[in-house]
């Protein structure tokens, strides 16, 4: 039997453990993380409907039957999910401790973007098993099939099983470097884990594919934005888009009074309103876990905790 | 000699390692037999303002001098910070979105007290319908072994009779398939309508 004492067993962990965080580091550094990327052209027209045209969509289906490849989601509920959605997408929640605030925000996008689009593809989903939304196929893997409609203790994701399958084909379809050394969901509580994490790039390229957006992006996953105006910068673009900030969510979300903290962003979400007082206070209005917050912050803390800005915008078509 | 040395110095540490994982479950219940009236006196004045306001309170300082204030209201959460020194702010804030400003203030001073690091209302699902639950944690020592990482005494009070296993262990329902876990932890019982665990984050 082959066996080994505790320091070579400890060297061999360590250097493992370097080893992993040199790969994270070089897939980090090819990731395409941009500080500016901006795409000074515009290629088509951003497909955009209103949620009437998705109520009037799923209206039109009398029935729907029972999926053969969502066994878990029975299809009266889907429709009542998706029909909240479309009318209510504040109200969309990522669950409980889970990973799915990228997913959250980008369907934000798409429930304000073009709710049809995305009715159809959940209907195409259920229908199918697959289904295509602008450039981008699903395909979900029999795994994401199968736990689709059974996620518990997630809050009022538990109720929602159209929500469970969306979060969990997003994060099935779209890998990131993140996800290098967790690529396939194996077993229940993936979704809290590094399965279902969403570095900075992945996520401005998932707006930029599922919706076909022009994503002028700002920031990365270890090094704050270079703008000395913070402020100035966001405001500028909040009328002209959505915008999304990567935020680092233990400084915004205390959730322990340890001194030292992880520097790294982790949270997204959509910023509807921000504004600056003669006192130089910014008070901001962000959406998040299904409801929108207020908070003011100073300038310092706002630098603090933004590592990333999205501003993304519609491609017109020129006249 | 040398190996015998190693030897007891790799017990030692694996004593003080599982012995910080151990011991706080003992001490939790004792904080909370200790303090049963005052721990449940918070849940039931809190319980009591929250019908009047939707709200949540905690501390965001080891200090217990940073109070964090979130007001419900249908379309917005309102999220505050009040240092030491702006009790009338606080006063007026709470006023201003309905809340009953002394309740509260009362309710801040009990927490404190207690050394009780944040109080909210967590909705969870039985049979698929919606209830709520009252989750209150605290940090009652000052001082945390080096390999005791979990350091926040989380209780969760039920509105009615939970299940649990033979290991106390709360599970989902009746039938005992699933473990109920909160912000991902497995809890205990400490009665039937109240769980423990402890935890590494206050919220």
């Amino acid at each position: 039997m082959l066996t080994f004492s505790a320091p070579i067993l400890m060297k061999f962990v360590i250097r493992r453990k370097y080893l992993s965080f040199g790969i994270l580091l070089m897939l980090f550094c090819t990731s395409g993380v941009a500080v500016y990327s901006q795409q000074t052209w515009i290629k088509d027209t951003t497909q955009t409907s209103t949620p009437a045209d998705a109520m009037a969509f799923i209206n039109k289906i009398d029935s729907l039957p029972q999926s053969a490849y969502w066994s878990n989601i029975p299809p009266a509920m889907l429709l009542n999910n998706i029909r909240q959605n479309i009318n209510h997408p504040l109200r969309l929640y990522e669950g409980i401790s889970t990973n799915f605030c990228a997913y959250a925000a980008l369907s934000y996008l798409v429930l304000h973007t073009n709710p049809l689009g995305y009715a159809q593809l959940m209907v195409g989903l259920y229908t199918n098993g697959q289904a295509k939304m602008e450039g981008v196929s699903f395909k979900p893997s029999e795994k994401i099939r199968q736990v689709a409609g059974t996620l518990r203790f997630k809050g009022a994701l538990d109720i929602r099983p159209a929500d469970q399958l969306w979060f969990l084909c997003l994060a099935d379809h779209f890998k990131g470097y993140l996800n290098f050394f967790s690529r396939r969901y194996n077993k229940e509580g993936d979704e809290d884990r590094l399965w279902a994490s969403v570095n900075y790039a992945k996520f401005n390229r998932m707006a930029e594919q599922l919706l076909n957006l022009r994503v002028e992006a700002a920031g990365s996953d270890l090094i704050r934005p270079w703008i000395s105006d913070l402020y100035s910068y966001i405001h500028s673009r909040i009328g002209t888009g959505i915008v999304v900030l990567y935020l680092n969510n233990t400084f915004l979300y205390k959730k322990s009074h340890t001194t030292l903290k992880l520097g790294v962003p982790t949270h997204y979400v959509v910023l509807e309103k921000i504004e600056q007082d003669e006192d130089g206070l910014i008070t901001v209005v962000y959406w998040d876990y299904g409801a929108r917050s207020l908070r003011q912050v100073t300038p310092a803390f706002l630098k603090k905790i933004v590592f990333g800005v999205s501003h993304c915008i519609q491609k017109k078509q020129h006249g | 000699m040398v190996k015998i040395k190693q030897l007891y110095v790799m017990l030692l540490l694996v004593a003080v390692a599982t012995s910080s994982c151990s011991v706080p479950k003992k001490t939790l219940l004792r904080y909370y037999s200790k303090n049963q009236t005052t721990l449940d006196g918070i849940e039931a004045a809190y319980k009591k303002l929250y019908a009047q306001r939707p709200f949540s309170l905690g501390f965001s300082d080891k200090e217990f001098n940073y109070v964090s204030v979130t007001v419900i209201t249908d379309s917005l959460q309102y999220i505050y910070e009040f240092g030491p020194q702006e009790e009338a702010r606080l006063a007026d804030t709470l006023v201003k979105y309905k809340l009953n400003a002394q309740g509260v203030i009362s309710l801040i001073s009990k927490m404190r007290a207690m050394h009780c690091t944040w109080i909210n209302t967590v909705d969870y699902y039985a049979a698929d319908k919606p209830q709520f639950m009252i989750f209150l944690s605290a940090r009652p020592v000052a001082f945390s072994a080096p390999f005791g990482y979990k350091k926040y005494y989380i209780l969760a009070y039920f509105p009615e009779p939970q299940f649990f296993d033979e290991e106390g262990r709360l599970y989902a329902s009746k039938r005992r398939r699933r473990l109920r876990k909160i912000n991902n932890e497995v809890y205990s019982k400490i009665n039937d309508r109240v769980c423990y665990t402890i935890s590494e984050n206050f919220r």
